[in-house]
């Protein structure tokens, strides 16, 4: 089922509401609005037509504003949340974006709809800095705690050192 | 040594001894089973049949750092990591001794600039005593990095009351792209591989 497929199914079942198509050659995907993600999510998940019973991956970008040589807005500043749906069934990709503003990057969990998001999210937490509402554990997977920052957004700065330890690129040669 | 630890006066006899205990304690290094990263991979070659690094002594490796002699830390070492490796080597009895194996642990490596996680050498919290570059190093590289820490280790102060000599490289192969790093100032006389012991009473 390509995306295009998905959001005339979708209609269908009355549940397009805001529900745009992000078009592309290969990487089709649906744009949900963030109140709707996770209704349209559970619905992709139950619904005999869709049947994406395996979230394969849950992605986070942030992304600066982008204007072209005349000035012209190409990309709003923004971060992005994409989860990646396949259908064991079906045999089908589909996928389902939904934009954040850069001020407040809040989006419902679906930790209880996929345990395989329980992970992905609290990932996503760690090194976008995307809060997931209603996680049941949102605390960092990769880097220590005690981190301050997310090392994948543009404007993260390099820590100078963490716990005692030197980080700096630069530093002098340690005298023994 | 413990009691006698450079206590006694600098004689003959005393760095008869030490000569003794120097050699017993570079020929059985005892590595820690400490695989960090893909160095790691390298690491179990030097163990295995075709590198073979028990023929140096150093092939029994330890699965506990009170067991082992030597920690080759081999591999990428982030933030969250270096906290146990500091304690993996407080935990090892002296005398005791660090191998920087692999780029990343010398200077950072490919994660120099922009590895925000990654300590940009294990020597800011580990004392190191033998640095072998490489992205891995080859198996070469690390026995050659265990023969120059035996010529460290022979060159050490146990009983004597005296300064540690200046490690004697003569004799040490030197290979170009394989070898650890050189002290500029050791004067490489010979280009294949000969005995390590140093001159008794020669003056450092």
């Amino acid at each position: 089922m390509t995306a295009a497929e998905a959001l005339e199914q979708l209609k269908k079942d009355g549940l397009a509401t805001g529900v745009e198509l992000f078009p592309g050659p290969k990487d089709a995907a649906l744009i949900v609005p963030r109140e709707r993600v996770k209704a349209v999510l559970r619905h992709l998940r139950d619904a005999r037509p869709f049947a994406c019973d395996l979230l394969v991956l849950i992605t986070g970008t942030h992304m600066t504003e982008k204007k072209d040589a005349k000035g012209v807005l190409v990309r709003e500043a923004g971060f992005e949340v994409i989860w990646h749906l396949r259908s064991i069934q079906n045999r089908s990709l589909l996928a389902v974006k939904c934009k954040l503003p850069t001020n407040d990057p809040t989006v419902d969990s679906v930790a209880d709809l996929w345990a395989a998001a329980n992970w992905h999210e609290r990932e996503t937490w760690d090194l976008v800095g995307i809060r997931f509402t209603g996680h049941p554990d949102l605390r960092r997977i990769l880097l220590p705690e005690g981190w301050e920052g997310h090392p994948l957004r543009k404007d993260y700065a390099y820590p100078k050192e963490f716990q005692g330890i030197n980080l700096e690129v630069d530093a002098p040669w340690p005298t023994p | 040594m413990g009691l006698f630890e450079r206590s006694l006066p600098d004689v003959y006899l005393t760095r008869l001894a030490d000569l003794a205990v120097n050699w017993g304690r570079s020929s059985s290094i005892w590595p820690m089973t400490f695989g960090i990263a893909c160095c790691a991979i390298e690491m179990m070659a030097v163990g295995a049949a075709t590198f073979d690094m028990d023929r140096f002594g150093a092939g029994a490796f330890r699965a506990t750092p009170r067991q082992a002699d030597l920690m080759i830390v081999a591999g990428t070492v982030n933030a969250k990591m270096a906290h146990v490796v500091r304690r993996l080597y407080d935990q090892m009895p002296d005398p005791k001794y660090v191998m920087a194996m692999g780029a990343c642990t010398v200077g950072g490596g490919p994660y120099w600039k922009h590895g925000y996680n990654v300590v940009k050498g294990i020597d800011r919290f580990v004392p190191v005593d033998v640095h072998v570059p490489g992205c891995p190093p080859r198996p070469e590289a690390i026995i050659e990095g265990v023969r120059f820490l035996q010529r460290k280790i022979m060159a050490k102060r146990v009983l004597a009351d005296g300064l540690p000599q200046t490690p004697d490289f003569t004799g040490v192969s030197v290979s170009p792209g394989t070898v650890g790093i050189l002290d500029p100032t050791v004067k490489v006389t010979s280009t294949t591989a000969g005995p390590a012991l140093p001159l008794i009473g020669a003056k450092a």
